[in-house]
């Protein structure tokens, strides 16, 4: 049995004997259980004087929500990444660099007629997705809980805020090293506006749930 | 910014992308005209290298075939590595043009729907015998 089993059905027999909240929180303490730890075992039961202890809802880890939210944040990416790609490969073959390698254009087409492929399939996919969440969610408040959702929400916040920082810095890097174009520049803010966009919904999402909370 | 709001940003984004990427690279059609145009630039690199035969090591000039066919190709230089395929044109069957202009100078061309763009997009492809998109020809002199 896991330390925090122990301790939430330590926290439930307690309650059910009758003991105060203040009580068991104090001979925990006692005991040498953290304030987190104790917090966590006593939010997991709900204020009321029902007998037995009436559990809170917890995080859930399905199977059907794994592939459900793994589809959804691969969609994501794959939009994501294509949608810079192919701004980027755009531009390229309509702003000329004569500083550009020879093979540039070869490359650009290619890559463009890629990232359109893989748009025309991804965008959709993560539209229907989304949608289909956003209603489960809306119809019960239940699948907000996922652990997996949960976990590729914050992923998906933490690599957004990376690229966002990490093009803020390939710009000063490449103002210092004299390559400001206006190619150069569109291609910069293309990446932050596609990882800030991608950064605020779902860090609303995360608000969301907070709220819910 | 509302779920339904950053669908509809994210909806339009791609599609202009989208429209702006089969606007500049083309559609299917050029698609298709791409993959022709690199086959004969492709096959006219090859028939050129066969034709300069640097890889011989004789010391003494060859002079270019009268005409250009499998058979003049395996006297001129011996294991070119020149199949008949690489002498027409993949889309239409034609033969390549030929032209000795001289015992060491030649020209080899084809007949693109846009050269300029078939160098472009190819030049990763370094040819051995500089490529003229005004002409579509490959021109050479044998040492």
């Amino acid at each position: 049995m896991a330390t925090n089993d122990i301790l939430t059905q330590f926290v439930r027999e307690a309650l059910a004997l009758g003991n105060s909240r203040e009580d068991i929180q104090s001979a925990l303490d006692d005991a040498g259980w953290s304030t987190r730890e104790i917090a966590e075992a006593m939010e997991a039961f709900a204020t009321t004087d029902f007998n037995p202890p009436v559990p809170k809802p917890r995080p859930q880890l399905t199977a059907r929500d794994a592939f459900v939210y793994l589809v959804l944040f691969t969609a994501l990416a794959f939009v994501a990444t294509n949608l810079i790609n192919l701004i980027h490969a755009v531009l390229d073959l309509i702003l000329p660099d004569p500083g550009a390698e020879a093979w540039t254009d070869g490359r650009a087409t290619d890559r463009a007629r890629w990232s359109i492929s893989i748009l025309v399939i991804a965008a959709p996919v993560f539209v229907w997705m989304t949608l289909y969440t956003n209603r489960q969610i809306h119809e019960d408040a239940g699948h907000r809980r996922s652990l997996v959702r949960k976990w590729l929400t914050y992923l998906a916040l933490f690599i957004s805020a990376l690229v966002f920082l990490g093009d803020a810095a390939f710009v000063i890097y490449s103002f210092l090293a004299g390559e400001t174009t206006m190619r150069f520049l569109l291609k910069a803010l293309t990446v932050a506006c596609v990882s800030a966009a991608v950064f605020v919904f779902y860090l609303r999402d995360v608000e969301a749930d907070a709220d819910e909370q | 910014m509302s779920n339904r709001l950053f669908l509809l940003l994210m909806i339009a984004a791609v599609s202009v992308a989208v429209i702006a990427g089969l606007w500049t690279v083309g559609g299917p059609m050029q698609g298709r005209r791409d993959k022709f145009d690199r086959h004969r630039y492709l096959e006219l690199s090859k028939i050129a290298d066969a034709l300069l035969c640097e890889h011989r090591s004789s010391g003494t000039a060859v002079p270019l075939p009268e005409d250009l066919s499998v058979d003049a190709m395996r006297i001129h230089c011996s294991g070119a590595g020149i199949a008949e395929a690489d002498l027409f044109d993949n889309e239409t069957g034609a033969p390549y043009s030929y032209e000795r202009m001289s015992e060491q100078d030649f020209s080899v061309c084809a007949s693109f729907y846009d050269a300029e763009r078939t160098r472009r997009l190819n030049a990763s492809f370094r040819s051995v015998a500089p490529f003229d998109p005004e002409t579509g020809c490959m021109s050479g002199r044998v040492r």
